[in-house]
């Protein structure tokens, strides 16, 4: 297994048996079940996927392709804080594509990756349906309308620093 | 059938095709990459546009778009071929275009068409791929920088291979074919992937910068290993067989082969072979002539009568097979037998009780044809692999029901819906009895059942075989026997399959005759998709049970072994059989060809028994000779030879021939006057020639008499803390004459022993361990394979090898008990 | 006709030749200039102390004389080469065809014509000879 703890594995391994279960481990719910993987793991390692094909007697190929086919599946571990920046049309308009540039160089991650250490996780969306918000940034699930660069900073670096103080 | 005009003219095609094969079949040439006949219709290239008139014109792909009547379809229009031209552009903007140093170059479809479509510049531009090139394994190079993502080997390796190892990853201008993880390939090696690859993406390595596809002589054969008949493509260049050349339209199975035919004819131009022949000379083989060989020879033959035998391996011709028996006759013995005596036992005395006929009343075409299949043993798969993707087929794209009934789980029983019952090892002819008694008792026998002779004394004899008292023996349900009996009993069309052959001691006559009483207690026999196929393990295995070359008056192959120890034979022919390797027992074989005065070996390499010869004949091998081989269905099939003969050696044909000479008999000139002979002799052959034989050869009709006959039963007694073990074929080999095959052992290198992952937590064991087997006759050292197939306490081990063999533990019981240490 | 005419003709042709430029020349010790386009022997081209054949077999297959032999080697680092080029020119009919062919300018025709040799076998010229002398 991997960063997550392990007394817990056992518990997500019976979930997804559940899920796994309910769909009759029928070869076309793959999609759902990957989704339920993902919900319990956080993301889709090798094990889980191994897992998955051979409880649905598909090869394992094609569920990794599957997997990486979608990117609303994470085939690597996210970082423990995510900064998501909408790059749709108006938080475009407003800014949104040159904020991600922005955090991308100040932070030196790619959009899409993680920091070497495991912090942060910067990526961006499409379009969060917040339009009137813009330009829109998601940090940990939280939103931050109208963000600017340097509120933006401020607030990631807290959660940061505010991270290597906790046990 | 639909009329439809295509490029103005009327033709018409069969309902259900697509515009693609409706001009195909009237000779319309339209390009494309992305299509195999043996797959189904995807539509990924683009190349196939064409203007269809009563969609207004619009430009349809030509694989997808089924035909309607009174279609108006053109080809190429100017408008079409623009478009063409715009995809070729597109495909080759990433292409590398390293068509100098690229194997495809010649046989490549972009680069024909690139051609043909004058695509000599790009309006466009853009990076070309970076993708790192998989060199991980010895016989597929995946480079995918040359890609153009038609996805043909991810589907035939998902549609007819059933093994997905390929697959489509990422998406958009990222996608590739690839494994899981991106990781190297580790497959079957069946290299189906590397045949259908329009393009330099999937290269066969053993091939790789041998020579041009222009500059190779193609030769249709027939492949030389297992006896499913597989046609051939052979690539000659300077004398050579360089490789095996993909063709579509090849034989039932459209070109499709497995490893050990695709990448095993290394052994036919091997610098092993045997070049001139040897005569041992006071102790050492030493290099003699064709003449002093054969003086020596003949001499210990002439008037040899009873005190000579012969084995031959079932690789030979049937005309050779004719020959070496006439020959034995000539010296006057009548011992003479092939595949160790009994592993033919389930045609020559099995069917030939049970069906009157030693051959199987079905062939390989009913398999698609089935609604149900009822597989003895996974192994099926392994042995004959051809066939098994006929399976394949079946189950995932005709939906026929599959029940396998074996000691083990297998490949065949990852297949969608495939039922497998694992029994213990030893007990399939009880619970193949118990399935015909649950057919009496449920009274699903078929009306025309009681009518054959022997129903009465088979209704007695499997009176004690109800599905409980199996049950308890064979470690099975009884519901699951009885809902198999119901399955099999109420399918409209229902076939049998099973494997014989040297490893499957097991699969006897007795097993034969159970089978067979199934097929006739529920009528399922003489239909289209009905029948029983019993599976003979070498190419002309068939073949040699139709010439008669098998014990009849004479001492069989086991007896001819005690004979050769008690020294009543004291002559042996052996030819092309290595019994030390492929027969059971390995210390007593080797003591009886010790022991007997004189031993003549004709092969191909210089075997573990070409070894003990007093005189070494140096034989030719399938590529350099003419005859005809009878696959496990009876379909007899011509080969001619591709290259000439490698060295001083000759073809078996010729030794006889000339051995018979030199006896005093009549040698025939040639194979055709033989087979003259034989297609009037031979029962089913009447009327074949060479010449009506042709490309596809033909079945020799089975004339079926039907009768029951009660086969005894042996219970396997479990043996107190040791472990069963059977015996078997592994994938990529075949006999022991796949040792000589590089594609096979860069694959599968040696033998091993698979095991339970109960069994390995309870020994200790991890794999790759080297353990110690041993049994009550013998011991060997086999590496560990920890796989979840097996059921706890049996073992499989695969018998082709010559070093550390399984037959110095195994003894030719159908289950050899074993313990086992590391 | 009057038969003096013809010879005085023939006297003056000879005449007129000897205050010409001689076509001939004082082989081996004076040389020919070779023309720019001249066939002669073959060369293989070098670039970055390589070989510049990629051994793709064109020019075997184009050659008419069916001189030239190649075959392909893989290297250590998966990259086709020739592992074996010759050029048989007792066969070879200075054609060029083969330098047409080739798709990566490995092989040209020098201006060398002086390929007389003692054995049979000295003729065929392997990769080492065929090397474009530095």
């Amino acid at each position: 297994m991997n960063v997550h703890d392990s007394h817990r594995a056992d518990d997500r391994h019976r979930a997804l048996e559940r899920v796994m279960q309910q769909h009759r481990l029928r070869p076309d719910s793959l999609i759902e079940i990957l989704h339920a993987a993902q919900r319990q793991f956080g993301w889709l390692d090798r094990d889980v996927l191994g897992l998955i094909a051979a409880r649905l007697r598909l090869p394992p190929s094609l569920v990794y392709g599957v997997a990486s086919f979608y990117h609303a599946f994470r085939l690597e571990p996210p970082g423990r804080h995510r900064c998501t920046v909408c790059t749709g049309t108006s938080c475009h308009l407003k800014g949104g594509s040159r904020l991600l540039q922005q955090l991308e160089q100040h932070f030196g991650i790619a959009c899409g990756a993680t920091a070497p250490d495991g912090s942060l996780t910067l990526e961006n969306v499409r379009c969060l349906g917040a339009c009137g918000l813009a330009p829109l940034i998601v940090i940990d699930d939280e939103a931050c309308p109208h963000a600017s660069f340097g509120p933006v900073v401020e607030r990631l670096t807290a959660s940061l620093d505010g991270e290597d103080t906790s046990p | 059938m639909v009329n439809l005009t295509i490029d103005d003219k009327q033709v018409t095609a069969p309902k259900n095709s697509t515009i693609y094969d409706a001009a195909k079949i009237n000779g319309i040439k339209i390009p494309i990459l992305c299509h195999d006949k043996k797959l189904k219709p995807f539509g990924a290239c683009r190349m196939c546009l064409v203007e269809v008139e009563q969609m207004r014109g619009r430009q349809v792909p030509a694989c997808t778009t089924p035909i309607t009547e009174g279609m108006i379809i053109r080809t190429s229009t100017p408008d079409i071929i623009k478009a063409r031209k715009m995809v070729l552009e597109l495909l080759l903007l990433n292409h590398p275009i390293d068509c100098p140093v690229c194997d495809k170059g010649g046989d490549c479809d972009l680069q024909n068409l690139t051609y043909e479509y004058k695509v000599n510049a790009n309006r466009f531009s853009d990076e070309k791929f970076h993708h790192e090139i998989d060199y991980s394994n010895p016989l597929i190079e995946r480079d995918m920088n040359r890609c153009v993502l038609c996805g043909k080997c991810a589907r035939i390796c998902d549609e007819i291979v059933s093994f997905g190892a390929l697959t489509f990853i990422s998406r958009g201008i990222e996608t590739k074919i690839g494994c899981e993880f991106e990781g190297s390939l580790n497959c079957e090696f069946c290299g189906s992937c590397v045949s259908v690859c329009p393009v330099g993406s999937l290269l066969a390595r053993p091939f790789k910068f041998k020579a041009r596809f222009w500059a190779l002589t193609n030769q249709k054969s027939v492949c030389g290993y297992c006896g499913t008949g597989c046609n051939l493509t052979l690539g000659v260049k300077d004398n050579k067989v360089l490789t095996t050349v993909y063709d579509e339209n090849q034989g039932f199975h459209n070109g499709q082969l497995c490893c050990r035919g695709r990448f095993g004819y290394q052994f036919i131009n091997s610098d092993k072979r045997l070049n001139t022949p040897l005569v041992r000379k006071n102790g050492s083989l030493t290099e003699a002539t064709w003449d002093e060989a054969l003086e020596l020879v003949a001499a210990r033959l002439k008037g040899a009568g009873s005190s000579a035998a012969a084995l031959a391996t079932p690789r030979l011709t049937n005309e050779e097979l004719v020959l070496f028996k006439r020959l034995m006759e000539t010296a006057g013995s009548a011992n003479y037998d092939h595949s160790a005596g009994y592993a033919h036992a389930a045609l020559t005395e099995g069917f030939a009780k049970s069906f009157g006929a030693a051959a199987s009343p079905a062939t390989i075409l009913d398999i698609q044809k089935s609604d149900l299949l009822l597989v003895i043993k996974t192994d099926s798969y392994e042995t004959h692999p051809v066939i098994g993707f006929e399976i394949n087929m079946a189950v995932k794209n005709k939906g026929v029901k599959l029940n396998i009934l074996s000691d083990k789980r297998g490949k065949l029983s990852k297949l969608p819906d495939a039922q497998t019952l694992v029994h213990t090892p030893g007990s399939e002819i009880a619970v193949i009895n118990a399935l015909a008694k649950t057919i009496l008792d449920d009274k699903l026998a078929a009306g025309t059942a009681a009518a054959i002779p022997g129903y009465a004394d088979l209704e007695k004899a499997l009176a004690g075989f109800t599905p409980e008292a199996v049950a308890g023996q064979s470690g099975l349900a009884a519901s699951a026997i009885k809902r198999l009996a119901n399955d099999y009993a109420k399918a409209e069309k229902a076939l049998i399959l099973f494997p014989i052959g040297n490893a499957y001691p097991g699969h006897n006559a007795d097993l034969a005759s159970a089978v067979a009483n199934l097929a006739l207690l529920t009528g399922k026999l003489g239909t289209e998709g009905s029948g029983v196929l019993c599976m003979a393990e070498k190419n002309n295995s068939q073949g040699a049970v139709d010439m008669g070359f098998y014990a009849t008056s004479g001492l069989n192959a086991g007896q001819i072994m005690d004979g050769c120890a008690s020294g009543a034979i004291k002559t042996l022919f052996v030819a092309g059989e290595n019994p030390v390797v492929s027969y059971p027992n390995r210390a007593a074989i080797s003591a009886a060809l010790d022991k007997v005065e004189f031993l003549v070996v004709s092969d191909l390499f210089m075997t573990e028994t070409a070894a003990m010869a007093d005189v070494v004949l140096p034989a030719c091998s399938f590529a350099e000779k003419e005859g005809t081989f009878t696959s496990v269905d009876r379909r007899v099939q011509h080969i001619k030879p591709a290259i000439r003969n490698i060295g001083q050696s000759r073809t078996d044909f010729e030794i006889f021939g000339q051995l018979i000479a030199k006896l005093g008999g009549q040698a025939p000139a040639t194979p055709a006057t033989v087979f003259g002979e034989i297609a009037a002799s031979a029962p089913g052959y009447a009327g074949m020639s060479y010449a009506s034989l042709g490309e596809t050869g033909a079945f020799a009709p089975v004339a079926v008499t039907a009768a029951f006959v009660v086969p005894k039963t042996v219970a396997v007694e479990p043996a107190a803390g040791k472990l069963a073990l059977v015996t078997g074929s592994a994938l990529y080999h075949n006999g022991t004459l796949s040792q000589f095959g590089e594609g096979p052992m860069h694959v599968c290198p040696e033998g091993y022993l698979e095991l339970s992952r109960t069994d390995a937590a309870k020994l200790q064991i991890k794999e790759n361990d080297l353990l110690n087997v041993a049994s009550a006759i013998g011991s060997t050292k086999l590496k560990a394979r920890i796989t979840p197939r097996m059921p706890e306490g049996v073992l499989f081990s695969p018998y082709h090898f010559g070093a550390a063999a399984i037959n110095q533990v195994w003894s030719g019981a159908p289950v050899t008990w074993v313990t086992v240490t590391k | 006709m009057n038969p003096i005419t013809p010879i005085i003709n023939g006297l003056r042709i000879t005449l007129e030749h000897l205050f010409k430029k001689p076509v001939t020349l004082q082989y081996p010790t004076e040389r020919p200039k070779v023309a720019q386009r001249f066939r002669g022997l073959h060369a293989l081209n070098v670039s970055h102390d390589k070989a510049k054949c990629v051994a793709c077999y064109l020019c075997p297959t184009v050659c008419p004389a069916k001189c030239i032999t190649v075959e392909a080697g893989e290297d250590a680092n998966h990259d086709k080469y020739a592992a074996r080029y010759e050029i048989d020119m007792l066969r070879c009919i200075f054609c060029g065809y083969c330098v047409e062919a080739c798709p990566v300018d490995a092989v040209r025709m020098t201006g060398e014509f002086e390929l007389a040799n003692y054995h049979r076998s000295d003729f065929v010229y392997d990769k080492e000879r065929l090397l474009e002398k530095k």
